[in-house]
């Protein structure tokens, strides 16, 4: 081989402490290295420059930079030299910037470290070969897991620039949490007012198929080719024919079923529609309230139905979606307030969540829009609003902020004086997060013009004394403890990660954090990716977020699916797993290790052996590591080319 | 219920202005199978006092204790005041601290061997006997008494520390009583500190929280309270005067022990429970217990003696 | 200990501090009390070198330096109390950042073993505390007072002596501190700087530790004896004596321990440790 070694001065980021032109120097006196140079940095234009003409004057096939991570600027070098006409993959990065330089100040220590790190990268060089991506065909579909607003606007955007998009909501209506409010901030536009429109456009839209009260059972497959199965959960209702007349909602007899939809607050009948405005506008029976169910007597909806749509017997039906790209924008559900002991832990029937007080605001929710104490149905005179019930509290495992609360309990101390004049709200906070535009105007109208009385501190104990509810507080700015009898209290709950999302981010193979918010792929520059390839995130599944940042993200997911499949042909990375027949033994091992079920059995002359799935394969080494025949091999870093490194490195 | 003794540390106040909630305790303890073993020659934990001074101090004090304990063999300890306990388990606790357990044992001049396990006599019963094995023990059920629990501040706070039970809403002394017979009702004030030991330096504390206390109580149409602490029991019961006068009210609301309870369920001699050593007059609740079964003529004779 | 060095708080303004601070001057010879008022320098106690006057005190009332130079110094084993009052400032006075006593935190951090940074002054504590209604700094305050070094404030409060160690405040903390420890830890400090605090509280403690001591357990009666003759309330609880003595729940011997010597031991090391100044440690 010809090889061509360059070391990086990186301005005095790796010179201060490393001599690389000694480096240079000593490097060139290495088996098989023909040139050897130090440069100022080689990431610049000039310094790229330098590589190809370096890799032209000496005819070099294969390039060693020694630089910075190989996380930083491998692309860089990598396509510097195929501009020269070299395959990529003879490249090798040797870190002596951030295992080097950065770590420590001897430079005599350092220079020696950075020449031995140097041979490493030249004898591992010595074993690369050329590799070659594969091309394969990508389906010109998305799936978009989740019908909040965040997956409609992705599924808006994607089908309007002529994507086929597959929406699944586990819930029987798309619109999400967003459906359930009242009004939005800082506007106060009424909520389902906006989003209806883009939720009919989604039922709409001839690119659009939805799959409501679904879930994703599994998924298969790999970038540009995934597999998809959709469960599709048990209503009793055949929606084919069911036209949303309402007719068996009037006419069901169980009355006490437990309204999801309104998060509790009064009951709603076994076979329901959750709201006017529903997408699909679909009947569901909730089998434990329904009679027939329950006692076996009944069917009196099946009785009434015009269409004869009710089907008790409807078993969960499974459907196959091919698609090219996958959005995760499953959102996010309320911290259970209920661990608060102080707060009564749900035993106190006036003190309820934020969400259950936005349904009583609601004009079409339980109330009539009518705000109702639970207890005694009385108009409260005196609502104390509580923040941060549930975030920025390490003592309950929650130390992060939900970055809405306090927006929308200003908005909802705004209503509550709306629809009772002579109300008074005390809201008590610990800081008021207002960074949108006209957020902070916004709360600041909340106290200066809806009269709300912001208290600092926290409180500490709320308890029942005869039917109202003391509230035992702090207000730290008047450094006094503070104390207020209300009628109902409103627990602003923070957000946390959608039920079990955890669960689906297994069957996608992405990451979740402790609280089960999905991993982005960068948390400055890549919020809507993940890291695997086809996967993004849109919404608050990736943290909790408002609405108009839900929905740029929503389009920011669009934007890369679109990007993603705008080309005829997908390339797959060639740094994946090969086997070796000749020394596989078929012993499966590799098979069950793969975390993303990239390798198969197959059969060759009678004999079994494995093999790999190159598109899928993510060329984490796994199967590698556990081979007891060393017959898979990660191509890039084979078992051959560590050792060299290794071999390297014994013998400095 | 056989099992081996318990060392029992029976608290300062024990001696004195809570002879009756020793008293019960022992009557109880030994009613129920629990083999109770008094710590030789124990001496004060401090309460209080002690750890507001110095913390090697407090550790020392209640330390030596445990080691008596160790005397006779023992660690597996029992008290049933809640600040003996948080002494006792927090001496246990800094004993470890490279800051507060070298200075501990200078002071003591003892060294503390084992790892003791420290309970509130509470939580024994709780956990040991269970409200079910209680109730099938219970022979004249509290006839639908009204009481409400006062667990006070300590029997349950820490959390870390205390392990036992909730923080704000226990529930412990709740289900006890409830398996023997009484109608427990829910108290939203169960943790709310009564004054603690401010009775005599700043009265006005106790008039003012114990106050309250007793008001809510009364308010909710309790026939008794039931405090599982001396201090609690004093500025509730024996106090309940001075919290009556300064709070212009009248509650009249006898305070028992839970254990006091817990006995007359059982069937104990009243005389064996202390009754007569209560301040404020236990007779209404008492006849509403008595009305609910008759008792046996040998009984009558003995309800209403003072035996010292 | 100079004089100039004291800070501006450690004076006497209201009269029945005047008694306390004479009754003090009766109780022990070797006291020296610091005071606003030229009264308590009046030769009728006996000694006038006993009493002191803070220098912008003596300004005030016309006093001449002179006399006051006469006594500044005095032995470093006489026991001294700095009555206080106002400690917290009205909070009018400008406070200067860089007059943090980063000393002082480091200590209160070491002692209690909490990081007192983690404090994000929520309210939580004092809207939990019982005792709240009793402090001149609530809880939050404290806190807030010993994260920027306000030594001076936080020790000379009245709040530390009035809490009940409830532990509602480390209850509730979202931060998990444990708050009612560094309450201790703080008047730990404040015992060892001879902080006199709340008198009534420091009685009690006093008398109640006095009987632990030289018993072995706490004698109640010995105790409330103690605490009326060194507070002057004599008429403490008289109203629950009759309650009380008729079924002979007040034990008027005290009980005693067999190994009384060992609990008394435990004390007088203490005393030893504390007068060497390594704090018992």
């Amino acid at each position: 081989m010809r090889i061509g070694v360059f070391v990086c001065h990186c301005g005095s980021n790796i010179a201060a402490t490393v001599d690389s032109a000694a480096v240079a120097a000593a490097a060139r006196d290495f088996d098989e290295v023909v040139f050897s140079t130090d440069t100022m940095y080689t990431c610049s234009e000039p310094g790229q420059t330098g590589i190809i003409e370096a890799i032209k004057t000496h005819a070099l096939d294969g390039v060693v930079v020694a630089a910075c991570s190989p996380r930083m600027h491998e692309p860089t070098f990598r396509r510097a030299v195929e501009r020269a006409g070299v395959n990529r993959y003879m490249v090798e990065m040797a870190n002596i910037r951030e295992h080097v330089s950065w770590i420590g100040k001897d430079k005599e220590a350092n220079t020696n470290k950075a020449t031995e790190l140097v041979r490493m990268a030249v004898e591992k060089l010595r074993l690369n070969r050329p590799l070659f991506p594969k091309t394969f065909k990508a389906t010109r579909r998305v799936l978009v897991i989740g019908g909040g607003v965040a997956g409609i606007q992705t599924a808006l955007d994607c089908a309007e620039a002529g994507l086929e998009v597959v929406m699944v909501e586990r819930e029987s209506t798309i619109g999400g949490k967003m459906a359930k409010l009242d009004k939005t901030f800082p506007t106060v536009d009424c909520s389902s007012c906006i989003l209806g429109p883009k939720m009919v456009d989604v039922a709409q839209h001839p690119n659009i198929t939805l799959y409501a009260s679904a879930e994703v059972e599994a998924v298969s497959g790999f970038v540009g080719n995934f597999e998809v199965t959709i469960r599709k959960k048990v209503t009793c209702v055949d929606w084919e024919k069911c036209t949303g007349c309402g007719l068996c909602t009037e006419k069901c007899p169980s009355k006490k079923a437990y309204n999801r939809f309104d998060e509790g607050v009064g009951p709603t009948t076994a076979i329901n529609i959750p709201f006017p405005q529903a997408i699909p506008k679909k009947a569901v029976i909730d089998k434990e309230f329904c009679r027939y169910f329950t006692t076996g007597k009944c069917g009196v909806c099946a009785k009434i139905c015009p269409t004869g749509a009710i089907n008790y017997e409807q078993q969960e039906e499974l459907a196959q979606e091919k698609v090219g790209a996958i959005v995760a924008a499953t959102g996010y559900d309320l911290f259970d307030w209920r661990a608060y002991g102080e707060y009564g832990a749900g035993r106190y029937p006036d003190v309820i969540s934020s969400l259950q007080y936005e349904r009583m605001l609601s004009a079409s929710g339980p109330t009539g829009g009518h705000i109702k104490r639970p207890s005694d149905g009385k108009e409260p005179k005196t609502v104390v609003f509580i923040q941060c019930v549930g975030s920025r509290d390490a003592s309950i495992g929650r130390p992060y902020c939900s970055g809405f609360c306090c927006m929308y309990t200003a908005k909802q101390a705004i209503l509550t004086k709306d629809h009772i004049p002579d109300s008074q709200s005390y809201v008590f906070y610990m800081d008021i997060r207002a960074p949108g535009k006209a957020y902070d105007e916004f709360t600041r109208r909340a106290m200066e013009e809806y009269g709300a009385q912001y208290v600092r501190g926290r409180v500490a104990l709320i308890y029942p004394k005869g039917d109202k509810l003391v509230v035992r507080g702090t207000d730290t700015l008047m450094s006094s403890q503070v104390e207020v009898e209300a009628d109902l209290v409103v627990l602003a709950a923070g957000a946390e990660a959608a039920r079990n999302a955890s669960g689906l981010a297994e069957k996608l193979h992405i990451s979740y954090d402790t609280y089960g918010f999905f991993v982005e792929g960068h948390p400055k520059l890549r919020p809507v990716e993940t890291n695997t390839a086809g996967v993004f995130l849109a919404g608050a599944c990736q943290g909790p977020k408002d609405i108009p940042s839900s929905v740029a993200q929503g389009s920011a997911a669009a934007a890369k699916v679109l990007g993603l499949l705008s080309k005829d042909v997908l390339e797959s990375d060639p740094q994946i797993a090969q086997v070796t027949l000749q020394r596989c033994i078929g012993c499966g091992k590799c098979i069950r290790v793969c975390p993303f079920q990239a390798i198969r059995e197959t059969d060759f002359r009678g004999q079994r052996k494995a093999e790999v799935i190159e598109a899928v394969c993510q060329g984490c080494g796994l199967c590698n590591a556990t081979c007891p025949q060393g017959a898979i091999q990660l191509s890039h870093f084979t078992d051959n080319q560590v050792l060299a490194e290794v071999e390297a490195l014994c013998r400095c | 219920m056989a099992s081996s003794p318990l060392a029992y540390y029976p608290g300062c106040s024990g001696l004195g202005t809570s002879m009756e909630y020793d008293r019960s305790t022992r009557a109880v303890c030994e009613a129920l199978g629990i083999p109770l073993k008094d710590i030789p020659d124990w001496s004060c934990c401090g309460s209080t006092p002690a750890h507001t001074v110095d913390h090697a101090l407090s550790t020392a004090l209640s330390a030596r204790n445990l080691i008596q304990a160790e005397t006779i063999g023992l660690s597996d300890i029992a008290t049933p005041c809640p600040s003996c306990l948080k002494n006792l388990k927090t001496a246990m606790a800094r004993w470890q601290d490279p800051k507060i357990g070298p200075a501990a044992e200078k002071l003591l001049g003892k060294s503390l061997q084992e790892r003791h396990r420290v309970r509130s006599v509470l939580q024994v019963l709780y956990e040991e006997l269970g409200p079910e094995a209680l109730a099938a023990k219970v022979s004249r059920p509290l006839a639908g008494l009204k009481v409400v629990p006062y667990y006070g501040c300590l029997m349950t706070r820490p959390k870390d520390l205390m392990d036992f039970d909730d923080e704000e809403y226990p529930v412990s002394m709740d289900r006890l009583l409830e398996a023997a017979g009484a109608e427990v009702l829910p108290f939203p004030l169960k943790v709310e500190c009564c004054g603690a030991s401010m009775g005599i330096p700043l009265n006005k504390a106790v008039t003012r929280l114990s106050g309250k206390i007793l008001e809510l109580a009364a308010s909710l149409g309790a026939d008794a309270v039931a405090v599982a602490c001396p201090l609690c029991q004093m500025n509730l019961d024996l106090r309940q005067g001075q919290v009556e006068k300064a709070n212009h009210a009248i509650y009249k609301l006898p305070v028992f022990y839970y254990t006091q309870l817990l006995g007359l369920a059982l069937g104990l001699p009243e005389r064996d429970l202390g009754l007569s050593k209560l301040n404020v007059n236990p007779e209404p609740a008492l006849a509403l217990i008595r009305q609910s079964r008759p008792k046996p003529a040998a009984e009558t004779a003995a309800t209403t003696e003072d035996a010292a | 200990m100079n004089l100039t060095e004291l800070p501006r708080h450690s004076i006497l303004y209201d009269a029945t501090g005047i008694l306390k601070a004479r009754l003090l001057l009766k109780i022990s010879k070797d006291l020296r009390v610091f005071s606003n008022t030229a009264r308590l320098r009046v030769p009728r106690h006996g000694d006038a070198g006993r009493s002191v006057i803070c220098a912008d005190v003596a300004k005030r009332h016309g006093v001449s330096p002179d006399y006051r130079k006469g006594q500044s110094g005095f032995p470093a084993r006489s026991r001294y109390f700095v009555l206080h009052c106002n400690p917290g400032g009205s909070g009018m006075d400008r406070v200067n950042l860089a007059s943090s006593d980063r000393d002082f935190i480091r200590q209160v951090e070491e002692e209690s073993g909490q990081t007192i940074s983690r404090c994000y002054q929520c309210g939580n504590c004092t809207a939990g505390c019982p005792m709240g209604f009793a402090y001149d700094l609530p809880v939050h305050r404290i806190m807030r007072m010993i994260q920027t070094g306000q030594k001076e404030a936080v020790l000379s409060s009245k709040s530390l002596w009035y809490c009940a160690t409830c532990e509602a405040c480390t209850a509730r903390c979202p931060n998990q501190i444990d708050v009612a420890t560094i309450m201790d830890v703080c008047r730990h400090m404040a015992r060892r700087e001879n902080r006199l605090g709340v008198w009534s509280v420091r009685v009690f403690t006093r008398s109640f530790l006095e009987t632990v001591k030289y018993f072995g357990r706490t004698h109640e009666l010995g105790t409330m004896a103690g605490f009326m003759l060194g507070t002057g309330r004599l008429l403490t609880d008289t109203d629950l004596v009759p309650k009380i003595l008729p079924k002979k729940k007040l034990a008027l011997k005290p009980h005693t321990i067999k190994a009384r010597e060992e609990v008394s031991g435990i004390f007088k090391r203490f005393r030893e440790s504390q007068k060497e100044g390594n704090h018992g440690k």
